[in-house]
């Protein structure tokens, strides 16, 4: 029955229709709920805002695909000005910061960095490399996107493919998972990435990334890396040659067969607990970030939201454990954000800090770079809170008590279903 | 001698009361918008320039040269009704009905209602300068020599247009060779030569596909004094000259790519030249430019498509600091760090392979190519005389040290890179890792002794190891140098070292690494050749 998981995607739509007995006339709109607030940034700076953390004293770090990291100061309260500093410059594409112990940890293309401010003059003097056991050979898709700190203080860097399709000879471990540990070893983790948008943790601290839409993901899909998976884009085995920590070469998968066919030949690959389905939820899933504010961001304790690039949104994911795999469903969350959503971190009064760039890749939100944030009002929004997957259908359960007439209406329902063959083709659901 | 022609063209200008043709600046021309050189070609019956393109109204000053050992003339004429390639027939007709008279008159039908202006003619080793304003009506006017018989070779047209014509007088010349670098194209005989009317670079005027070069020369105008950029891509080498100074050079064989220059220009006519060389693969050549009120005007037909990085973002250090550029530099490889500094000396460190890749004066870099977009390719540096420091590994053990030295490697697997350390002027030292040795990089400008001259780079090497090897050898240069009074020089680069052990300078320029101990210090100062 697990084959639901992948096999079918579901789009509720228009929940509307359940709650129109209490908002005739006048429908709520999201920001009833959850208020978008613009925030300024330094003037004359392109800010393409790719990573968000959280500093001591409630100072807000961002880092940009430019390679600067700046430091912001009273992000937060209703009518918040923040005052940003510049902490670093000159960086390689940052994608994924994550301050611990008194240093922030940068993720580069090539390499993670650790820089600090020793002298305390606000600028960082101190960048050291902690790990750099993967290649770059200058191709513009070569992205590292890099974690926070996982429970054992690992960093997981995940490695797009050269061009997004490729494995070049000096590139290794494209299309792989790295860990970097603190002391500065890079262990191969996983691998079969394709082109990732982001990556995150789950509030059990397993690591979660955003594959994009194209070979051997007929849609963009939010994957586990489980230690040692294969996430079904066979481009970087080649890189076993230079690795044993994962066994030996695996068997390349059938293009044109399904999921489930093909883990019964291919044991680690792992299926993905939600297919995004392209051009509905969005085009071009990014960062993850889960709800661990404990409910001051809403009733969404645990679930994940993921920064949506092209539609200018975050959706949001729950998921579920069944026999060792995560399977979930993608809700509408919030859409409307100035640029397009690379990266979203709560902070530390629950409230939900997002940031963007359309550079490169055109977003819905025509704002070339922008950091805002999104606060809980304290009302409820109905919705659907949960969504799991039974022998004899789904249960699902909503944030607010329902009318039972209009739940037990069939016409309530829209579902559409969808296979995803695995396919190395570019567009083939 | 001198007086003649300018009493001639008094007495033609009683005749031609319509005419606006004056040989000094008349009232209303003493501010001339354009001035046009167009000269005979010695033996050739030919002028040189066959055609330019002039706005409607514009004041125009024009020089005529007759360095031939025939007499010359120049007139102009209103356009034709002959659509294309007519050449004031009309004119030559009135010519032939002076008959007898023509010799007296110069062959110059005076009053001809085509006529629009004149050099009257000119004797051999001469020159003439004349006045004109360009009539309102867009067209195609000609110019002819209406000495008997010269007509039909010696033609051109001005074309009168409202567009603006980006590069004036542009001609091209081919050449064809196999080079590696820019050729002294003075020397070539041009396969080929012509104008770009539309005032345009454009090298699809070419037959072939590889291993062919082009001189473009022309004027620019600019409208204002003030500080005016250059970029140019180009596959393969490339250099840009305004008034005969070198503003950018982007020589060598290489993709495409931008590079760019600045140069403070006075308001006026510049003349530009561009030399371009394609050896083998894609060809390219595109050049845009930018000043007072403008930014990325085209100079060339081939613009940078649709997607592809076009604006210029340059880069460059705060007062008194250094910046930091990590990113793809052509000539450092994909994991180069750059460094500008407010001396105007910029470096670009290769973390692939713990070198020294590159080193430049002037500008530091331009992030236009990876900030628009998605950021495709490798960024050459800005500035200029960009010195290229040998690639693969800088530092080895070898048995003697003349042994051969490793070939180069993508990425050096026996060094790590460690980071680096910034001091207050935002400087960094590069720390590496080489077997157990700790290796310290520290890079210092040195600012230049005067205003026009280039600065130098200094660099402190410091090594710790509880175990050094005895025989460590550091890379300074490729190929042979030239050593005078303890500097070693090559080229455009000067190099000298101390604290290491004695260098050797082929077949490349080496120095042993000498351990005290557990320490060894090494500084070495580059610099740029007068």
């Amino acid at each position: 029955m697990r084959n639901f998981r992948f096999l079918i995607s579901f789009i509720l739509s228009s929940f509307s229709i359940l709650v129109a007995d209490d908002h005739a006339g006048e429908l709520p709109v999201e920001s009833d709920y959850y208020p978008i607030t613009t925030l300024t940034l330094p003037e004359g700076e392109v800010i393409e805002v790719s990573g968000i953390d959280i500093l001591p004293g409630n100072k807000v770090a961002i880092s940009s695909r430019r390679g600067d990291i700046f430091v912001g100061e009273e992000v937060f309260g209703d009518e918040p000005k923040p005052k940003w500093t510049i902490f670093a410059r000159g960086l390689h594409e940052v994608l994924g910061i994550a301050w611990k112990d008194g240093w922030l940890y940068v993720t580069q293309r090539p390499e993670v960095t650790r820089i600090k401010d020793q002298d305390g003059d606000g600028r960082a003097d101190i960048f050291e490399t902690v790990a750099d056991d993967w290649g770059i050979n200058g191709d513009y898709h070569e992205y590292a996107f890099g974690t926070r700190h996982d429970k054992n203080g690992d960093i997981w860097v995940i490695l797009c493919l050269t061009g997004s399709a490729g494995a070049d000879d000096k590139s290794p471990f494209r299309g792989w998972c790295m860990r970097v540990t603190p002391e500065g070893e890079c262990i191969p983790t996983g691998y079969g990435i394709r082109s990732p948008g982001g990556i995150g943790f789950n509030h059990e601290g397993e690591v979660f990334y955003c594959d994009n839409q194209g070979l051997w993901n007929g849609s963009s899909a939010l994957k586990h890396l489980r230690p040692g998976g294969f996430q079904g884009n066979p481009t970087g085995n080649k890189y076993f040659d230079l690795t044993d920590v994962l066994g030996p070469k695996p068997p390349e998968p059938v293009s044109g067969s399904r999921i489930e066919i093909e883990r019964k030949r291919i044991p680690n690959l792992v299926p993905p607990p939600v297919v995004l389905p392209h051009g509905k939820v969005g085009n071009s899933p990014a960062g993850i970030e889960c709800d661990e504010t404990g409910g001051k961001f809403g009733p969404f304790q645990n679930q994940l939201f993921v920064s949506e690039q092209t539609h200018s949104k975050v959706s949001r994911v729950f998921l579920e454990k069944v026999n060792g795999y995560y399977q979930g469903a993608v809700f509408p969350f919030l859409e409307g954000f100035d640029s397009g959503n690379i990266v979203a971190r709560f902070a530390k009064d629950g409230s939900m800090l997002t940031g963007g760039t359309n550079r490169g890749w055109g977003s819905w939100g025509k704002k070339r770079f922008a950091l805002q944030r999104v606060n809980w009002t304290g009302k409820v929004p109905f919705e659907v809170h949960e969504m799991r997957v039974k022998p004899d259908g789904f249960v699902l359960t909503f944030t607010e008590a329902a009318d039972p007439a209009s739940l037990a209406d069939i016409e309530s329902y829209i579902i559409e279903s969808y296979t995803y063959v695995l396919s190395e083709g570019l567009r083939e659901p | 001698m001198k007086f003649l022609p300018v009493l001639r063209l008094s007495v033609l200008l009683s005749l031609v009361v319509h005419s606006l043709v004056l040989a000094s600046p008349p009232q209303g021309l003493k501010e001339v918008d354009r001035v046009i050189t167009i000269s005979t070609l010695a033996s050739q019956m030919k002028y040189d320039v066959d055609s330019f393109s002039v706005k409607p109204n514009s004041r125009i000053k024009l020089v005529f040269k007759n360095p031939d050992s025939l007499p010359h003339n120049l007139i102009l004429c209103t356009p034709g009704k002959k659509k294309g390639g007519d050449k004031g027939e009309e004119v030559i007709d009135a010519v032939y009905k002076l008959g007898d008279k023509g010799v007296k008159m110069d062959w110059e039908p005076k009053g001809h209602p085509r006529i629009l202006a004149s050099s009257g003619m000119v004797p051999p080793g001469d020159e003439k300068t004349f006045y004109f304003k360009v009539p309102g009506v867009e067209g195609d006017y000609p110019y002819i020599c209406t000495f008997p018989g010269h007509y039909a070779l010696m033609n051109g047209v001005m074309s009168v247009t409202k567009k603006v014509i980006p590069i004036m007088n542009l001609k091209y010349r081919i050449y064809h060779g196999k080079w590696k670098k820019l050729p002294d194209f003075s020397e070539l005989k041009p396969k080929k030569e012509g104008f770009l009317t539309n005032g345009l670079i454009d090298i699809t005027r070419v037959e072939l596909t590889d291993r062919f070069g082009f001189l473009f020369t022309g004027q620019i105008q600019c409208k204002k004094d003030g500080n005016y950029t250059f970029n140019i891509s180009s596959d393969d080498g490339s250099q840009l000259l305004i008034d005969e100074q070198m503003v950018v050079d982007n020589d060598g064989l290489h993709g495409s790519g931008f590079k760019s220059g600045s140069v403070f220009l006075e308001k006026g006519e510049h003349e530009i030249e561009v030399r371009y060389f394609e050896a083998g693969g894609q060809e390219e050549l595109q050049l845009t430019w930018s000043g007072p009120g403008f930014k990325n005007k085209p100079l060339s037909k081939d613009l940078p498509k649709r997607g592809r990085a076009v604006k210029s973002i340059p880069i460059a250090p705060k007062k008194g600091e250094a910046i930091i550029y990590r990113n793809f530099i052509d000539g450092a490889g994909p994991r180069a760090i750059g460094v500008g500094y407010d001396e105007r000396v910029n470096l670009a460190f290769d973390a692939n392979n713990m070198r020294l890749a590159m080193i430049w004066h002037g500008d530091f870099m331009d992030g236009g190519r990876h900030w628009n977009n998605r950021g495709l390719g490798f960024q050459p540096p800005s500035g200029k005389d960009v010195i290229h420091l040998p690639k693969g590994l800088a530092f080895t053990t070898l048995a003697a040290g003349d042994s051969p030295w490793p070939v180069p490697e993508y990425r050096t697997e026996e060094i790590s890179f460690e980071g680096y350390v910034l001091d207050k002027f935002q400087r960094p030292t590069f720390n590496y890792n080489r077997d157990g040795v700790s290796i310290t990089d520290r890079f210092i400008p040195v600012a230049p002794l005067s205003e026009g001259q280039v600065g130098k780079i200094r660099r402190v090497l410091k090594f710790f190891g509880n175990d050094p090897p005895l025989n460590l050898y550091l890379r300074l240069g490729h190929g042979g140098f030239a050593q005078q009074n303890g500097t070693f020089s090559k080229d455009q680069l000067v190099i000298s070292a101390k604290g290491g052990g004695v260098l050797t300078s082929s077949p490349d320029l080496r120095v042993p690494i000498n351990f005290k101990g557990k320490k060894s210090e090494l500084e070495i100062v580059y610099s740029w050749a007068e």
